[in-house]
């Protein structure tokens, strides 16, 4: 007689053995398929200067909005991550939202760009980017979208380029309180660290110290990654986005070293753009002399970049039409894969599209 | 705490493993942040970088004497070949901005129009026009 937990008990089992000899079989095929490629949305590249790329990507629909849209990326990482995989792609979402999106991606920086500084990104490359577009697009108005570190330097932009032209500054995951990124902040400690002689010596920073730095904010997150993916090799969409996310983590950029001697001594040392005391190009940048829409997006468990480092954004600025969001996820999260689809993505067009005739 | 049956020995795998990474990046956050972790971590650093730039200078010494080009010198090289080629980048552009750029693809495309509307609005944007919207600063939700 089968009892009730038998009842209960004996598929488990049984899909769980099914479950295991599918994880074998789809175990070998990671082993020998090759990593999915990402980055498919249809784009031209419109300029290259050293480490900036600037991408247009292609229009998806017959009307637009007005108004496009320049997306600055992190200077850590490639612009990739907005753009996975059909499906899995901030770009395309837009794209097919009817923006006309355009991307300062990041190539590693060449031996002689060592001594690019903030000024250069600030002051030059978003300038420049933002004059080309505005030519390609025949548009004065343009909306700028920051993502962490391209998010500080729109920021910067902003502050120091009060009449544009920019219509809207959308930024994720900005920090302006330094102080409360705490493990960069205990690991950059100025009693210890020597920042000059690092940079000094190797010029640009290297991509595997950067890379072992965010792994150490999580030291388990890894190890723990991998017993998630054995556990889910079976589910073909997991193991897909998986590597995707693997790749785009691992394949990390090296920063320009006076770049990263001056995101250490004044934003992290001095904590200047929250005290109001950075000076870029002669120019003090404030953040109350930002005007323009914004819209900032923070993630709930964001390890990188926690809540109280990137709050002050809001409250700082002068802007009149402004809102912060904190959604669901992490650093990456918010910004790439199936939260990000669900929360991020649908905010942004909400909030943009009023925003973008 | 996951609900997951007693008799599945995978989902207390993954309970155990959720609670391993979680407790593990705490003690190690803890110890990372400690004085001690910060000293010898740069202290290791910091004689990395010292014999980094000891074996650089050596090799440089190394290979003037034999009359080779050292990483400086094949640096500066490469920054020159930049240089030029960024001249001839200007160049190719004024005599392309003269004589009209070659039409690409997406040139070649029928432009789409700029005239797109949001589906519609959101009621905050309804009731007053974009700019005049004020919303409070530091929501955050519950």
């Amino acid at each position: 007689m089968t009892t009730a937990l038998d009842a209960f008990a004996l598929p488990d089992i049984g899909a769980e053995i099914e479950r295991a000899i599918q994880r074998n079989i789809k175990g070998l095929d990671f082993l020998t398929s090759a990593t999915p490629t990402v980055g498919q949305t249809p784009k031209d590249e419109i300029h290259r200067r050293g480490t900036l790329s600037l991408y247009h990507y292609r229009p998806m629909v017959d009307e637009i909005y007005r108004v496009p849209v320049l997306i600055v990326m992190a200077t850590t990482n490639r612009g990739y991550i907005l753009d996975l995989a059909p499906g899995q792609s901030m770009v395309e979402h837009l794209l097919l939202q009817g923006y006309d999106v355009y991307m300062m991606d990041w190539n590693a920086p060449r031996p002689d760009e060592k001594r690019l500084r903030i000024e250069d990104y600030v002051l030059d490359f978003i300038p420049d980017s933002l004059r080309r577009v505005q030519e390609r697009s025949g548009e004065e108005d343009v909306t700028l979208i920051g993502y962490c570190m391209g998010g500080v330097l729109s920021t910067l932009y902003a502050a120091l380029h009060p009449g544009g032209p920019m219509k809207n500054l959308a930024l994720f995951t900005t920090p302006i309180d330094f102080s409360h990124m705490k493990m960069f902040h205990a690991w950059s400690d100025k009693r210890y660290f020597d920042v000059d002689r690092l940079v000094d010596t190797v010029g640009n920073v290297p991509p595997e110290m950067l890379f072992a730095s965010f792994d150490m904010l999580r030291p388990a997150g890894r190890s723990a990654g991998v017993v998630q993916l054995w556990d889910n090799m079976d589910n073909d969409e997991f193991v897909k986005s998986y590597r995707m996310f693997d790749r785009w983590g691992t394949e990390m950029l090296p920063l320009a070293g006076e770049y990263f001697r001056q995101t250490v001594k004044e934003l992290m040392w001095g904590n200047k753009l929250h005290k109001g005391e950075l000076t870029l190009g002669g120019r003090k940048v404030l953040l109350k002399n930002i005007k323009v829409p914004v819209l900032h997006a923070l993630a709930q468990h964001d390890h990188i970049v926690p809540y109280e480092a990137g709050q002050p954004l809001i409250a700082g600025i002068g802007s009149a039409d402004k809102e912060e969001v904190v959604l669901k996820g992490g650093h990456v999260s918010l910004a790439a894969g199936p939260n990000a689809v669900r929360r991020l993505w649908p905010k942004l067009d909400e909030w943009l599209g009023v925003r973008s005739t | 705490m996951n609900q997951f049956s007693p008799l599945d020995p995978m989902a207390m795998w993954r309970e155990l493993t959720a609670q391993w990474e979680k407790s593990t990046n705490e003690f190690a956050n803890e110890a990372m942040a400690s004085d001690p972790f910060r000293q010898g971590m740069h202290g290791g650093m910091n004689a990395s970088l010292t014999a980094q730039k000891a074996l650089g200078d050596l090799m440089a010494r190394y290979l003037t004497l034999l009359n080779l080009p050292t990483r400086a010198d094949l640096q500066v090289l490469g920054e020159q070949l930049q240089r030029i080629d960024d001249h001839l980048a200007r160049i190719a552009r004024a005599v392309e901005g003269g004589s009209g750029p070659a039409p690409t693809a997406q040139a070649a495309a029928p432009k789409p129009r700029r005239t797109r509307q949001p589906p519609s609005p959101p009621p905050a944007a309804t009731a007053k026009p974009a700019r005049s919207t004020r919303k409070p600063a530091g929501k955050r939700p519950a």
